[in-house]
C-alpha cells in the first residue's frame, strides 16, 4: 500500500492558496508532517480525508484514484481531525457504536467487542456510559483516537492528535500509532518536532502550501549538521543580530538568550558550533535558510 | 465597561449583517400582506382599505414573521457569546456582568425596535402597493398608527424580547428562545380561536399576551365612521391587559437580570464542563490488536446494509432527541395542550352548543395547532439535518465510507417518527378525553385517517419535513434553511388563509378540507364529502413534490467543508455525471412527471369538469352576467302553480335524473312570448317542450347558462301551460372549496334549482358593494328592492318562480338512504334495489323546499294529533329524547297560540352542516348536525338551545303557511322576526324569564357582532334586507320588548289574530302592512318606543355607576347616552323619550319592578322609593332597550 500525492493544488475562494503543487509518496509506516500554522497541513489532511475538493492534482491509494473514487479511501481511512465534535446527549459507547456502523461494521456482537476493546485501549471503558457532554477535552480527544481506529484502517491520518492529552496519555497514543504503523500508513501532522523525530520513519516539512522537504528525519538532521552555530546574547541585541545574521531560532536558558544561526561557517569567533537536531533543521528549512529540496525523492511519472 | 458600549456594539453588529435588512424588508412586506389579508375579510366597501381600526388589529397581532425575527435577534444577542465561544474570552474581561446583561438586553431591544419599524412602515405604505383604487384609501392615519404602535406593538415587543432573553438566560441555548416564542404563538392562537365563542371573554382578553382579542372586541363593535377615523379607545380590559403583560415583561426582565451570571451562563455549554472523574485504571501496555480478538469485523457497504443503517441511525437519533429535556418538555406541553383543548375548548369553539367529545372533534385539534406543529417540525428537521455540522461530528463522519443519503434518510425517518409521535399524542389525548367525558363511540378509522393521513396528518408532516430538508440543503445553512422553510410555509399558509392563494394545487402541502371551505369541514353524516374525492390527487401531487425535494436534498447536500455556491454547483454537475447521479436524475424526472400528472388530474377534475372558479373569476363572471342580462331583471315570467316530478337520486355517484311537468301560469296582464331560462351548473336539460306551445331557442349562452326562447303561441294573461322537462343533474370531477351538499354521498339537500329558473336570476348578482365597485357595477343601497317596487312586490319572498304551488313527487334514492320531502308522504316502496317515496302537497306552498336523501333512522311519536317524525343519523341518538320533548312542547304551545299545526305530519330531519343551519319548508324542518344532535346538553343553556331552535323552526312553518311575504325589504321581519319572537316567548313559558334573558343577551351580542360585518349598511328593522342579524336577533328582541311593555298575553293575542287574518288573504304582505297594523294596535304612548325599534337604528349606552339605599330612598348614578345610527354619517346623540325601568333582583333571581325613571344624557343621579335593603339593582329588567352592555346595568346594593 502506497499513498501518492501528485501536483496537488488548492486555492480557497478568498484567494488563499493553501496547497501549491504538492507531491508526496508515502509508504507504510509513520509519516510526520511538520509545518507552521497556516502552512497547509490541515488542508492537505482534509483533502486526503475527502472532506475537501482540489483544484488540480491527483491522489492515489494503492493505485486507486481517490479523487475520482473517494469511497475507496474512506473505507480504509482512520481520521482524527484537529477539531471535531460529538453528540452531546449520547454516551461514548453509543457514539462509537454509531461510528462503527458508519464505518460498515454490521455485525452487532463484533462491533460491540471492538467498541469495548478500543474504549479500553484509550482508557475510557469505565466512563463509556457517560454522556459525551460530560467529557473533558482530554477524554474527548481519546474518544477521537478510538473512533479513528475502529475499522482497522490502512491509512491513518491524525492532525494534532495529542493536543489536550497529558504526557502519559500522549505516550500511550504514540505507542498505539507506532504499532499501527507496522501495517498501515500513518500520517501524523504536528507542531511537536520531537514527536516526528522519535516516531516517524519518513517526514515532510510543509510551508506556504509547498513541500519544502520530504525525506527521513535523520537525513534532514544530517543535512544541517555542522551548519548550526549558537551564541548567548543580550536580549536587546536580538533585533540587530537578526538583521545581520541568518538567525533560525532563539532559546532562553536560565534567563539568558541564546541564538541559533545557520551557516557553513561561524559568523564570528563568539559563536560555538551547535549540536544539530530536528528542531534546528525545521527552523532552518521553514525560515528559508536551508534548501533541502534535493533530499526529496523524485516524483514518479506516469500516474 | 459602560452598557452603552455593549449597546453600541450590538447595534453595529446587527447593522453590519445582511439578515437585519432582510428582516426589515420582510416585516415591511408583512405589514402590506396583513393589511391586504385583513381587508379581504371586511365586506363593507365603505370601510377604507387603510382604516385605522384594521391597522390597530394588525399592530396588535404582530404577525408570525415578527415573532420569528424577534426570537432570532434576541437569542442571537446572548447565545452568540456561547455558540461562538467568545464568552470564554469576553466574560473574564468584564467586571460588571449585570451591566453587560443590561447592555445586551437594551441592545437587542433597540435592534428589534429598529427592525420592527418595518412593520408599521409596510402598513403605512399599503396604499402605494397598487392594491385597490385610490378612493378606497383615506388619508394616512399616522396618528392612529403611532398610537397603535406605542400602545400595542412596542409593549408586545418588550414582552417578546424579555421572554426570549429570559429563556436564553435560563436554558443557555438559542433554541430555547425559538421554542419559547413558538409556545407564546400557540397561546396567542388559542386565545384568538376561542375569542369569539368562549364564555370567559374577559379572561381570554386578559390572557392574550398581545391584546389582540381586546382590540378585536373593540373594533368589532365600531361603526363605519369609527372604523375609518377613530383612535382606539382604551377599554378597561385593554388597559388591564397592557398592565398585566407589562408587569410580566418586567418580571421576566427582573428574573433574567438576577439569574444572569457569567459563571452560571457559561457553565453548561463550556467546552470544559464539569470535570468527569477520569478513569485511572492500570495502563494496558499490551500490543494494539487490530481487531478485538473476536476475529476481524468485516465492513459491509451494500445498499441493503445502508438501508438497515439508516433505520438504526434513525433510532439513535430518536433516542438522542428523547433524551433532550427540551424535546420532552415540548411533547409534554403539547399533550397537555391537546388534553386541555379536548376538555375545555373544543366543545365550544366552532359549534353553537357544547359538544359531545366526538372523534372528529378530537382529531380536529390538529387543525388550529397546524401552524405550530408545522413550525416545530420545520425547526426540528433543520436542526436534525444540520446536527452533524452544528456539533462538528461531520469532521469525522464525512470522511467515513457511508453515503450521505444514509444520514439524510435516517434523519428523515427520525423526523417521521417525531411527527408520528405528535400525531399519536393527539390520538392519546383523544382516547383519554373521550372515556373521561363518558363518551365511548370511538371511531378508530377516523382517528387513523385524520391523524396519520394527508389532511394535515402524519403524511403531511413527512412532506413538511422534506421541505425543511430541501431548504437546508439548498442554502447549505441551518439558519437560512430555517428562515426559508418557515418563510415559505408561513407565506403559503397565510396566503391560503387569507385567500390570496385560492387554488390549493398551488399551496404545498395543503389539501381540501384543511383550510376551508369552512373552519370545520368534517360532517358526521357525510365525512369530508366531495373534499375527499380529490384527496388522492392533491396528496399525490404533494408527495411527488416532497419526493423531489428529497432527491434534490440528496443532490445538493454538502459533504465535507463548506463550499461556495460555485464550488457546490461544480460538485452537483460532477455528481450528476456519476452512476448515482444518473439515478438521481431519473428519480427527479419521475417525481416531476408524477407531480405534473397529479397537477393535470387536479386541473382536469377541478377546473375543467367541476368548473371551479377563483373568487375573482366568479366575481367577474357574476358581474358579466349582470351586465349582460340585467336588462331582463323585470321581465315577467310565468309562475309555477303545479309540479309533477319523477326524480331519481344517485347519491353515491352525486348524480340524479328527473322528468318534470310544470304548470306555468301567466299572472300578468300581458301575453308572454319570450321565456328566459337560467340553469344551474350541475343541470343538463335533455328535453324541454310545452304542451300546446312551441319553444324556439332564440339565444343560448353556455358561458352564463342562460337561454332565451320564443313561445308560440304566446301565453295569454291568466292562462296556463304545461312545460315538460327531462334532465340530469351531476357534479363532475371534484371540488376543493364547495361541499356541493345538494348532491352528496350522504345527506344531500337538493334545492329547487334542479329546475331551470325562469327569467333573470337575481341571486347571481354581486351582493357586496366592495365587489360591485371592483367590477364597475352600480352600488347597492340594499340587498332587496324597496317596497314601492311593484315588480318585486308581485313576487313571493324566496319563491320568485311560484306564488303558490301544489306538487306530486315520486322520488327514489339508493337502497340505504331515505328521502325526506315536503308534504304528505303518500306511500313508499322498493324497486330494483332502490327506495321510492311519493309526496303530495297538503297545502299550496312556496317554492323554496328541499329534497333530502340520507341514511336516516326515524323516531315517530304523536303530539296533539299530529304525527311527528324525527329522522336522524342512526348514530346520533344522544339527544333524541330532548328533541322529542322540544317538538312536543313547541307544537303544543304554538297550537295554543296559532291554532292547530297546519300539516298532518311534522318532520324534523338531521342534515349535514353545509349551507344553512335551519331550513323550514312546508312541514319539514332540517336541522344541521352541528346544532343539537350531538350536543352535550348537561348545561341548561345547551338543552334550551334545542327547545328554542325547534320552537323557532316550527313557528316559521305556521307563519309561512299563513303569510305570503313580498320579495321586498322587510320580508324577513315577517318570516324571521315573528318566528324568533315566538321562540323567546316559548322559552319564557317553558323555562322562565331569567333563563330567557340569557338568550336575549346572546341575541343582542350576535346582533352587535354581525352588524359590524355588514357589507352594505344596517337598515332599520322595518326595511331589513336579507340580514339575519337584524331580522332574527334584533327583530326577535324588538317584538319581545314590545310584548313585555304591552303585556305578553295581549300582544300574543293580537299577533295570532293578525297571522290568522293574513292567512285569509291571497295577496302578498310587506312589513309595512304588519307595521301599520301594529302601530294601530299599540297605545299612543308606546309609539315613540315602537318607532325607535322598527324605524330607526337606536342604541343605548347605559352604565349604573353607583347605587345606594338610605332611609327608603334608592339613589342611582347613571351614565346614559342614546345613539342613533345614521349610516355612513356615523352616530348622533339623541334625547331620551321613554322612561327606563328599574328592577330589584333578590337572591333567587326574581325581579321586582320598582319604578321608572326618565333618563337624561351624561351622568346624573336619580332617586326612587325603595323598601328593600339588600338586592341587586337592574336597569331595564324587561329588556326594552337595545342596551350596549347589560353587565354594566346592574349593581349589588
Amino acid at each position: 500500500m502506497q499513498l501518492i500525492i501528485k501536483n496537488l493544488s488548492k486555492t480557497y475562494p478568498n484567494g488563499v492558496q493553501a496547497l501549491k503543487d504538492v507531491n508526496l509518496t508515502i509508504d507504510k509506516g509513520m509519516f510526520g508532517l511538520l509545518g507552521q500554522n497556516g502552512a497547509g497541513k490541515s488542508s492537505l489532511m482534509r483533502t486526503l480525508a475527502t472532506l475537501q475538493d482540489v483544484d488540480q492534482g491527483k491522489i492515489f491509494l494503492g493505485g486507486a484514484d481517490v479523487i475520482k473514487n473517494p469511497e475507496k479511501i474512506r473505507r480504509t481511512l482512520g481520521y482524527l481531525p484537529q477539531e471535531f465534535g460529538v453528540y452531546d446527549t449520547v454516551s461514548a459507547e453509543e457514539m462509537l457504536d454509531y461510528i462503527a456502523q458508519i464505518k460498515g461494521l454490521v455485525n452487532k456482537s463484533e462491533r460491540k467487542a471492538r467498541v469495548a476493546y478500543l474504549l479500553n485501549r484509550v482508557n475510557l471503558y469505565n466512563v463509556r456510559k457517560k454522556r459525551l457532554k460530560t467529557y473533558s477535552g482530554g477524554m474527548k480527544q481519546r474518544f477521537g483516537i478510538a473512533q479513528a481506529l475502529i475499522a482497522d484502517p490502512e491509512l491513518i491520518i491524525v492532525d494534532e492528535p495529542t493536543a489536550g492529552l497529558d504526557p502519559e496519555e500522549r505516550n500511550r497514543f504514540y505507542n498505539i500509532l507506532s504499532e499501527l504503523g507496522e501495517d498501515a500508513i500513518v500520517i501524523l501532522s504536528t507542531h511537536i518536532v520531537e514527536d516526528v523525530t522519535s516516531l516517524c520513519s519518513d517526514m515532510a516539512i510543509i510551508g506556504s502550501g509547498r513541500v519544502l522537504v520530504h525525506t527521513q528525519p535523520a537525513k534532514i538532521v544530517n543535512a544541517v549538521k555542522g551548519k548550526i552555530w549558537t551564541k548567548e546574547i543580550d536580549r536587546k541585541d536580538l533585533d540587530m543580530c537578526k538583521e545581520k545574521l541568518p538567525v533560525i531560532a532563539t532559546h532562553i536558558n536560565q534567563g539568558r538568550m541564546r541564538i541559533h544561526v545557520f551557516g557553513n561557517t561561524a559568523p564570528d569567533a563568539a559563536f560555538e558550533p551547535g549540536t544539530a537536531n530536528m528542531e534546528d533543521a525545521y527552523f532552518a528549512v521553514i525560515s528559508g535558510n536551508a534548501d533541502l529540496r534535493e533530499l526529496s525523492p523524485v516524483v514518479p511519472e506516469g500516474l | 465597561m459602560k452598557p452603552t458600549c455593549i449597546i453600541r456594539f450590538e447595534i453595529l453588529y446587527n447593522a453590519q449583517k445582511a439578515y437585519t435588512y432582510i428582516f426589515f424588508g420582510l416585516l415591511v412586506y408583512q405589514g402590506f400582506w396583513l393589511s391586504m389579508g385583513a381587508n379581504n375579510l371586511v365586506a363593507n366597501n365603505n370601510v377604507l382599505l387603510n382604516a385605522p381600526a384594521t391597522n390597530y388589529q394588525n399592530l396588535a397581532c404582530m404577525g408570525m414573521l415578527l415573532f420569528a425575527v424577534t426570537a432570532i435577534i434576541c437569542a442571537g444577542a446572548l447565545a452568540r457569546d456561547l455558540e461562538s465561544g467568545a464568552a470564554h474570552i469576553l466574560y473574564p474581561a468584564i467586571i460588571h456582568e449585570k451591566r453587560y446583561f443590561c447592555g445586551k438586553y437594551i441592545g437587542a431591544l433597540l435592534v428589534n425596535l429598529a427592525v420592527v419599524l418595518g412593520y408599521p412602515l409596510g402598513i403605512l405604505l399599503f396604499p402605494f402597493w397598487g392594491t385597490g383604487a385610490p378612493d378606497q384609501f383615506g388619508p394616512a392615519p399616522l396618528g392612529q398608527l403611532v398610537h397603535g404602535f406605542f400602545l400595542l406593538t412596542v409593549p408586545n415587543l418588550v414582552f417578546l424580547v424579555s421572554f426570549s432573553v429570559f429563556l436564553v438566560v435560563m436554558f443557555r441555548k438559542a433554541a430555547a428562545a425559538y421554542l419559547g416564542v413558538l409556545l407564546i404563538l400557540v397561546c396567542f392562537l388559542v386565545a384568538v380561536s376561542v375569542r369569539e365563542e368562549s364564555s370567559l371573554v374577559l379572561i381570554v382578553k386578559l390572557l392574550d399576551p398581545f391584546g389582540y382579542c381586546a382590540v378585536k372586541h373593540i373594533t368589532d363593535k365600531m361603526d363605519i365612521l369609527e372604523l375609518n377615523t377613530a383612535y382606539l379607545p382604551v377599554t378597561t380590559a385593554l388597559l388591564w391587559n397592557r398592565i398585566i403583560w407589562g408587569f410580566v415583561s418586567m418580571f421576566l426582565f427582573g428574573i433574567s437580570f438576577w439569574k444572569f451570571k457569567f459563571k452560571h451562563f457559561v457553565a453548561q455549554t463550556s467546552k470544559k464542563p464539569r470535570r468527569q472523574k477520569e478513569s485511572v485504571g492500570p495502563p494496558r501496555e499490551k500490543p494494539f490488536q487490530k481487531n478485538s480478538g473476536n476475529g476481524l469485523p468485516v465492513p459491509e457497504y451494500g445498499p441493503r446494509v445502508c438501508l438497515v443503517k439508516s433505520a438504526g441511525f434513525a433510532w439513535l437519533e430518536m433516542k438522542s432527541l428523547f433524551r433532550s429535556p427540551i424535546f420532552s418538555f415540548i411533547l409534554g406541553t403539547l399533550f397537555l395542550m391537546f388534553l386541555g383543548y379536548n376538555f375545555l375548548w373544543t366543545s365550544a369553539q366552532y359549534l353553537t352548543t357544547s359538544h359531545l367529545p366526538l372523534t372528529s372533534v378530537m382529531t380536529y385539534a390538529r387543525i388550529p395547532m397546524m401552524i405550530v406543529i408545522a413550525l416545530m417540525l420545520l425547526i426540528l428537521s433543520g436542526e436534525l439535518l444540520f446536527k452533524d455540522r452544528s456539533s462538528g461530528v461531520w469532521r469525522l463522519t464525512d470522511a467515513m465510507p457511508t453515503p450521505s443519503w444514509v444520514f439524510i434518510l435516517s434523519r428523515w425517518l427520525a423526523m417521521g417518527i417525531v411527527a408520528f409521535c405528535i400525531a399519536s399524542l393527539i390520538f392519546a389525548a383523544g382516547l383519554v378525553s373521550q372515556p373521561a367525558m363518558g363518551f365511548t363511540d370511538i371511531e378508530w378509522g377516523l382517528y387513523i385517517r385524520d391523524l396519520y393521513g394527508s389532511r394535515f396528518g402524519w403524511l403531511t408532516a413527512l412532506q413538511i419535513i422534506m421541505l425543511a430538508f430541501f431548504c437546508g440543503a439548498l442554502f447549505n445553512s441551518r439558519l437560512k434553511g430555517h428562515i426559508f422553510s418557515i418563510g415559505i410555509f408561513l407565506f403559503i399558509a397565510m396566503s391560503v388563509d387569507h385567500k390570496l392563494i385560492e387554488q390549493l394545487r398551488f399551496a404545498f402541502p395543503f389539501v381540501p378540507g384543511v383550510f376551508g371551505p369552512e373552519k370545520y369541514n368534517y360532517s358526521e353524516m357525510n365525512g369530508y364529502g366531495v373534499l375527499d374525492a380529490g384527496l388522492f390527487w392533491y396528496a399525490g401531487a404533494w408527495t411527488a413534490l416532497a419526493a423531489l425535494f428529497f432527491v434534490l436534498t440528496l443532490l445538493l447536500w454538502n459533504r465535507g467543508v463548506d463550499r461556495s455556491l460555485k464550488e457546490r454547483w461544480q460538485v452537483v454537475k460532477r455528481r450528476l455525471g456519476e452512476p448515482c447521479g444518473k439515478g438521481l436524475t431519473t428519480a427527479m424526472i419521475l417525481c416531476l412527471f408524477l407531480f405534473g400528472c397529479f397537477q393535470y388530474g387536479i386541473h382536469d377534475n377541478l377546473v375543467r369538469k367541476a368548473g371551479y372558479q377563483t373568487d375573482a373569476q366568479k366575481e367577474a363572471a357574476d358581474a358579466a352576467y349582470e351586465k349582460k342580462y340585467a336588462r331582463y331583471r323585470e321581465t315577467p315570467w310565468p309562475k309555477i302553480t303545479d309540479l309533477d316530478l319523477n326524480l331519481n337520486l344517485f347519491p353515491g355517484k352525486r348524480q340524479a335524473n328527473y322528468t318534470a311537468r310544470l304548470v306555468l301560469q301567466n299572472k300578468t296582464d300581458r301575453p308572454m312570448e319570450i321565456l328566459h331560462l337560467d340553469w344551474d351548473q350541475k343541470l343538463t336539460v335533455a328535453e324541454l317542450y310545452c304542451d300546446g306551445h312551441s319553444l324556439e331557442k332564440l339565444e343560448s349562452d353556455a358561458e352564463f347558462r342562460h337561454a332565451i326562447y320564443l313561445l308560440k303561441p304566446a301565453l295569454a294573461p291568466g292562462k296556463a301551460m304545461k312545460l315538460n322537462i327531462k334532465a340530469t343533474l351531476a357534479h363532475k370531477g371534484f371540488h376543493q372549496s364547495d361541499f356541493q351538499g345538494d348532491l352528496t354521498y350522504n345527506g344531500s339537500v337538493l334545492g329547487t334549482d334542479f329546475l331551470p329558473f325562469f327569467g333573470y336570476d337575481r341571486s347571481r348578482e354581486l351582493a357586496e358593494n366592495k365587489e360591485r365597485l371592483h367590477q364597475g357595477l352600480d352600488l347597492l343601497d340594499s340587498r332587496m328592492d324597496r317596497m314601492h317596487n311593484l315588480f318585486s312586490r308581485a313576487n313571493r319572498f324566496k319563491s320568485a318562480r311560484s306564488d303558490s304551488l301544489t306538487w306530486n313527487m315520486v322520488i327514489s334514492t339508493d337502497a340505504d338512504q331515505t328521502v325526506v320531502a315536503p308534504g304528505e308522504k303518500v306511500n313508499t316502496w322498493q324497486e330494483k334495489g332502490r327506495n321510492y317515496a311519493r309526496f303530495r302537497s297538503e297545502h299550496p306552498g312556496s317554492m323554496d323546499f328541499k329534497i333530502i336523501s340520507a341514511r336516516l333512522a326515524t323516531r315517530a311519536f304523536d303530539c296533539q294529533g299530529v304525527s311527528c317524525r324525527l329522522s336522524h343519523d342512526p348514530r346520533h341518538t344522544y339527544n333524541l329524547q330532548v328533541y322529542e320533548d322540544a317538538v312536543q312542547k313547541a307544537i303544543s304551545w304554538l297550537s295554543g297560540e296559532l291554532g292547530p299545526y297546519p300539516y298532518s305530519v311534522a318532520r324534523v330531519v338531521e342534515k349535514p352542516f353545509y349551507d344553512e343551519d335551519f331550513i323550514s319548508f312546508a312541514n319539514v324542518t332540517a336541522v344541521s348536525e352541528a346544532h343539537g344532535w350531538t350536543a352535550d346538553i348537561q348545561k341548561d343553556e345547551d338543552g334550551q338551545y334545542i327547545y328554542m331552535t325547534m320552537a323557532r323552526a316550527l313557528a316559521r312553518q305556521w307563519i309561512l303557511v299563513s303569510l305570503k311575504a313580498s320579495d321586498v325589504q322587510g320580508a324577513e321581519l315577517l318570516t324571521q322576526s315573528i318566528a324568533q319572537y315566538y321562540a323567546f316567548r316559548f322559552l319564557h313559558v317553558i323555562f322562565g324569564h331569567e333563563q330567557t334573558k340569557q338568550w336575549l343577551d346572546k341575541a343582542y351580542n350576535d346582533y352587535e357582532k354581525d352588524r359590524a360585518k355588514e357589507a352594505i349598511e344596517e337598515k332599520p328593522l322595518l326595511f331589513v334586507d336579507r340580514a339575519a342579524y337584524l331580522s332574527r336577533e334584533k327583530g326577535g328582541l324588538a317584538l319581545y320588548a314590545l310584548s313585555r311593555r304591552i303585556g305578553p298575553k295581549i300582544f300574543d293575542q293580537w299577533l295570532s289574530r293578525w297571522i290568522a287574518h293574513a292567512r285569509q288573504k291571497e295577496t302578498f304582505f310587506t312589513s309595512a302592512d304588519f307595521y301599520n297594523d301594529l302601530i294601530n294596535f299599540v297605545p299612543n304612548d308606546l309609539h315613540p318606543f315602537v318607532r325607535e325599534w322598527f324605524e330607526r337604528r337606536i342604541q343605548y349606552r347605559l352604565s349604573l355607576d353607583n347605587a345606594q339605599i338610605k332611609e327608603g330612598k334608592l339613589t342611582l348614578t347613571i351614565f346614559a347616552a342614546k345613539m342613533e345610527s345614521k349610516g355612513e354619517k356615523g352616530t348622533m346623540e339623541k334625547s331620551f323619550s321613554a322612561p327606563l325601568g328599574v328592577g330589584l333582583a333578590d337572591e333567587s333571581g326574581n325581579v321586582l319592578n320598582i319604578g321608572q325613571i326618565m333618563i337624561r344624557p351624561e351622568q346624573n343621579s336619580y332617586t326612587l322609593d325603595c323598601r328593600l335593603s339588600s338586592a341587586t339593582v337592574i336597569l331595564d329588567p324587561d329588556y326594552w332597550y337595545l342596551i350596549e352592555s347589560r353587565k354594566k346595568c346592574s349593581k349589588k346594593l
